[in-house]
């Protein structure tokens, strides 16, 4: 059993997997993701009448996106993995968007924020082709895939990923903060 | 009765700390992992910084302080964390990661404000009488709190602008002492002659306290020193300036303890860990016959065993908190 969870935006979705079946649970949410995202968690295992005992993976979207967002759905994450002893994914938030939309294409995925816009690209045959980066501009002349998840599909695509280590799990914020730069 | 373990989180400001606590009062196990290092180069928190860091480290602090108490995350009896008051981004990492942990456990989650950890702090290896006056001194607070039982918090008075260790801190910069300024400050009036004269604080009937007054005092004088090319003594100034913001904090105290005929008095927080405050504290309630308690120093900066000893009290009482907990900024007890 496999648990999905993100939290970079102001959609949360929840998503459990087992053989046979996927469940999801979405919320959006402006400033409340601490008061949303443990409970849908928990409603998810009991709606369905499933044990946490019995996760095999947790597959974490850990940015770029909402700061506090990210921060929220990571420590969920890696301790839920550290406390279970059991694997962990990050997958970042424009390669959920790429995975999930546009497959065979050329495309980009792009998250604004206030100040400007987090991009990535893949090709045809899903390769990064340029790296995330944050620009104050949108200089990207690729098409732009939809914001839109397919869990089913990022599961597939992390299926052959080795997991992390629970500890070493980190957000991916991209952009540097003031004080850094 | 059964033993009761919590296991306490605390990621309030900038130290990432987990406690083990038995019964309220033994600390099995503290790990308090400071990101003192880091900001020292900002001369100060940065809170998006802080929140980063409790992040990267917060399941390897759990892990240490499993691993020393020689205990598993099934042997806990409910998971404590800090929920305010604090900064959003650093409490929300330890918040999460404690509901995560009372889900999969099945078990209570006992939302703790930090405040009061300040003053169980206390509670540490310490029995303690009530009714009770309680003195929180800390970067964020200067609180007189009269606690007629181990679970009522009555505020008789707080700072009307600065916190105390605040005052401290900006003398520190005022002075160019490097961070933490507070305790650079008291080393330096260690060495120091109160030389210099300083205002009369905030002399009235109120438990209130004031301290953004004596901060601008010692922040012209140095100013007008240096402008009329006078050298400034630094150990003058800093002695000059806690003795009389000890002085302030020893007035207000006294008048509480003798107004409401109170025979034990605790200090907490931060500022509590400065040796002149706590002797000078100890003489006053020694001359009226009052009891004082004070917690060790370590458990005076912030710490997660401080947080399992309130979170015991909350325990006793079945304050449980759902998942839907949020962490909080500004929160009163």
């Amino acid at each position: 059993m496999i648990l999905f969870i993100d939290t970079h935006s102001s959609l949360i979705t929840i998503a459990l997997k087992n053989k046979d079946n996927l469940y999801i649970k979405t919320k959006e949410s402006e400033y409340s993701h601490s008061i949303y995202t443990m409970p849908m968690i928990e409603e998810i295992f009991k709606e369905n009448n499933l044990n946490v005992k019995d996760l095999k993976k947790i597959i974490v979207v850990n940015g770029p996106g909402s700061f506090t967002g990210i921060r929220i759905g990571v420590s969920i994450a890696k301790t839920m993995a550290y406390a279970l002893k059991i694997d962990i994914n990050t997958i970042s938030s424009l390669t959920a968007y790429l995975v999930s939309n546009g497959s065979g294409k050329k495309r980009a995925a792009i998250i604004e924020d206030s100040k400007g816009y987090y991009i990535s690209v893949f090709d045809e045959n899903d390769n990064n082709i340029v790296p995330e980066y944050y620009s104050e501009e949108n200089n990207c002349e690729y098409e732009r895939v939809e914001e839109k998840l397919d869990v089913d599909k990022i599961i597939k695509y992390c299926e052959n990923m080795k997991s992390e280590n629970q500890h070493f799990v980190k957000a991916n914020y991209v952009k540097k903060i003031e004080v850094e730069s | 009765m059964k033993d009761v373990y919590i296991l306490a989180v605390e990621s309030s400001c900038d130290e990432t700390s987990v406690s083990i606590i038995k019964n309220g009062f033994e600390d099995i196990a503290t790990i308090i992992n400071s990101q003192i290092d880091v900001h020292t180069k900002y001369g100060g928190v940065v809170p998006e910084v802080a929140s980063r860091l409790h992040l990267e480290n917060i399941t390897m602090v759990i892990d240490e302080c499993l691993e020393k108490a020689n205990m598993k995350l099934e042997d806990m009896d409910a998971f404590a964390c800090t929920y305010a008051p604090g900064l959003l981004g650093s409490l929300l990492v330890g918040v999460e990661a404690t509901k995560a942990l009372a889900f999969i456990y099945n078990k209570p989650l006992i939302a703790t404000n930090h405040m009061m950890g300040h003053i169980y702090a206390n509670m540490i290896g310490n029995k303690l009488e009530y009714p009770l006056l309680s003195l929180i001194v800390s970067g964020g607070h200067t609180d007189l709190i009269l606690m007629k039982s181990e679970n009522e918090f009555e505020y008789l008075g707080q700072t009307l602008d600065d916190a105390i260790g605040e005052a401290y801190d900006k003398v520190a910069r005022i002075l160019d002492l490097p961070y933490p300024g507070g305790p650079n400050v008291e080393k330096y009036a260690l060495q120091g002659e109160p030389t210099y004269k300083m205002p009369n604080i905030l002399n009235d009937d109120s438990y209130n306290f004031s301290f953004s007054g004596i901060k601008s005092h010692v922040n012209n004088l140095v100013h007008n020193e240096r402008q009329r090319g006078h050298e400034v003594n630094k150990y003058d100034i800093a002695r000059s300036f806690q003795d009389c913001v000890t002085e302030h904090l020893v007035d207000k105290t006294k008048k509480a303890l003798l107004n409401y005929n109170l025979k034990t008095f605790l200090i907490s927080g931060g500022v509590a860990a400065n040796t002149h405050i706590r002797e000078a504290l100890k003489s006053m309630c020694d001359s009226i016959g009052v009891e004082m308690h004070m917690p060790e120093k370590k458990y005076c900066t912030d710490n997660a065993a401080m947080i399992g000893a309130a979170a015991y009290v909350l325990y006793k009482n079945k304050q449980f908190s759902p998942l839907s907990t949020n962490a909080e900024s500004h929160v009163r007890l």
